[in-house]
């Protein structure tokens, strides 16, 4: 029970880092369109149904991300993917961020600026608050005055614009930032 | 049609991503969350896709440092002034969720640059509305008059009867509005001159919206799908809360939370359903989406709104969001006996905003009043002068408001019986 328990924690904790095996999955194919998405999750999500449903919810996010880093470094290497299987796979996940140079993360966060400046003003106070500030939704309603239905409704809708104003290249430039 | 349906089915997966994605940020899930979520990854290759896409999304705006360089960064704070009257209907939907937790106390741990945005009012509900110097933008003087109108409503709302029933037909009069449970706990809120029929048995929970409008808070059982009929369209729940309308050329169905599969007609009907064999592919409805089906056959409409602005009525509240006048009456009549009719054309395209209460049409048509009057005919604090409102005469079960010449004998200012 005890090492449930931690490896709950520890999952908190590598979720709050899950931009390390995120960035992974899209260093792993650098010009991963936003096409090339449907693909790769079409295969995640064939490898998804082959596992045994209990191993998945034990760490769903977890596996979701090992197995598209996977899928799509097989797909720029053609290499055989390894087992996910062991609880090691998971230190793996936590590895240390590899700085960005100057310039490729001025181009990046110029094209996050420009997605950002789409959006309605107050949305983007949430979303600053949220990512900036580092604040949970609840907190957010409760410092703004607003319900956190509405909180979470604009969060929702925004993610949900932002997808597609994102392209992948731009999410490399995180991963930098420690919580 | 079909990418139609394609389109919404992606815009729902990347909604539900994104409240995965939300979910995860705040920390661990919980058993069940994590089988939900492994359930929902395996439900469709799109899922994965849209979690993978706002997963990205989310971490580029965790890296994203340039907060501080995005135009107009102070200016959010004229924004936040529209948001009462939603914020408010939203509130009340809150506290009957048993499952959400409180929040921590106010001021703790607040960051240092909050302070300046909690004074903005807009966390007090009406109250802010009695403020207008909170308001930077003309807009704000409507919401100052729709609380003057909320705060003339003495009316209380009627009290709400409830009990339980395995079948039969429900119906409320003209101006009535009805709670009741059903056996199987879910819960249905029935609007003014409406009536369903309810048919549950040991597989299905059968509902017939016969006419008017009825909102449906669906106690979860997927082993017992419940589905209410709307002119021959199938809307088809396991748990979740959405509302149906019947208007008069067609059918309206919005979902408030979870999601709703709806089965359109072919061969749409006005009256009963019995023949239409519904489409093959039926429409997935999620939450805060709103789709029209025109009686004529015409493919079905989908837009987004605000569900729980939509269906404040529920909450004896009605809701408007900078609408023509035109609209609002109707809803208000939809609502009630005394029907309101706006004579004069310029009046009627007017723009409201406010929060009214839906059983008091004369504490509406006060605000129309006073709305409708020109600014200049206004003295300083915005009081309008008496003279130069539209006029309002009641005749039995109508009010008819407008220009003076346009119904009767001038008569200036005039509203009916006291509430």
């Amino acid at each position: 029970m005890g090492t449930t328990v931690q490896s709950q924690d520890r999952l908190a904790e590598w979720f709050r880092e899950w931009r390390t095996s995120l960035r992974r999955f899209l260093l792993a194919r650098p010009g991963a369109s936003a096409a090339d998405i449907d693909d790769i999750a079409q295969e995640v999500f064939l490898r998804l149904l082959r596992y045994d449903r209990m191993d998945l919810v034990q760490h769903p996010q977890a596996y979701l991300f090992k197995i598209a880093a996977n899928v799509s470094s097989e797909w720029a290497t053609r290499a055989s993917r390894a087992q996910p299987h062991s609880a090691d796979w998971l230190e793996d996940l936590i590895d240390p961020a590899t700085p960005l140079g100057a310039a490729e993360r001025e181009s990046s966060e110029a094209l996050i600026r420009g997605a950002l400046a789409s959006l309605p003003p107050r949305t983007r106070e949430i979303l600053r608050l949220l990512h900036e500030e580092g604040l949970g939704y609840e907190q957010i309603s409760e410092h703004l005055g607003l319900t956190r239905r509405i909180v979470k409704r604009v969060v929702v809708e925004s993610y949900a614009a932002l997808r597609r104003a994102i392209p992948s290249g731009a999410a490399r430039s995180s991963g930098n930032r420690t919580p | 049609m079909n990418s139609e349906i394609q389109g919404s089915g992606r815009e729902l997966a990347a909604r539900e991503a994104a409240e995965w994605v939300l979910e995860l940020q705040r920390g661990s899930l919980g058993a069940a969350q994590r089988e939900e979520l492994v359930d929902w990854l395996r439900e469709s290759p799109l899922n994965v896709a849209e979690f993978l896409r706002v997963a990205r999304v989310a971490q580029a705006l965790d890296g994203f440092q340039s907060w501080a360089r995005l135009p107009e960064a102070a200016a959010n704070i004229i924004e936040w002034t529209r948001e009462p009257a939603a914020a408010r209907s939203l509130d009340s939907q809150d506290s009957r969720d048993l499952s959400r937790e409180p929040g921590s106390p106010r001021g703790v741990d607040s960051p240092r640059n909050l302070d300046s945005l909690r004074d903005l009012g807009c966390s007090h509900g009406l109250d802010s509305l009695r403020h207008p110097r909170s308001f930077a933008r003309p807009r704000g003087r409507r919401f100052a008059w729709a609380a003057a109108a909320g705060g003339a409503a003495a009316a209380v709302a009627a009290v709400w009867l409830i009990h339980s029933t395995a079948g039969g037909t429900l119906r409320t009069a003209a101006g009535e509005r009805r709670e009741v449970t059903l056996v199987d706990g879910s819960i249905v809120n029935l609007a003014s001159a409406s009536e369903i029929r309810v048919r549950f048995a040991a597989t299905e929970r059968d509902l017939q919206l016969l006419r008017g409008e009825a909102f449906f808070r669906v106690h979860k059982n997927p082993q017992r799908p419940f589905i209410v009929e709307v002119s021959g369209s199938q809307v088809r729940a396991v748990g979740t809360a959405f509302g149906v309308r019947r208007e008069q050329t067609s059918a309206v169905v919005t979902v408030v939370e979870g999601v709703v599969s709806v089965s359109v007609s072919a061969g749409q009907a006005a009256s009963l359903p019995a023949g239409g064999a519904p489409m093959a592919l039926p429409l997935l409805l999620g939450a805060n989406q709103q789709v029209r089906i025109p009686d004529a056959g015409a493919p079905p409409s989908v837009k987004t709104v605000n569900g729980s602005i939509e269906m404040a009525w529920t909450a004896g509240e009605l809701i408007f969001d900078d609408e023509p006048l035109a609209e609002v009456v109707r809803r208000f009549n939809a609502h009630n006996r005394l029907q309101i009719v706006i004579t004069d054309p310029a009046l009627a395209a007017r723009r409201v905003s406010g929060v009214f209460r839906a059983s008091d049409p004369e504490s509406f048509v006060a605000f129309i009043q006073a709305a409708g009057t020109p600014a200049t005919q206004r003295d300083s604090d915005g009081i309008p002068s008496a003279a130069a409102m539209p006029a309002a005469r009641r005749e039995g079960d109508r009010i008819y408001v407008g220009e003076v010449a346009a119904t009767a004998p001038a008569t200036p200012s005039i509203t009916s019986s006291e509430p």
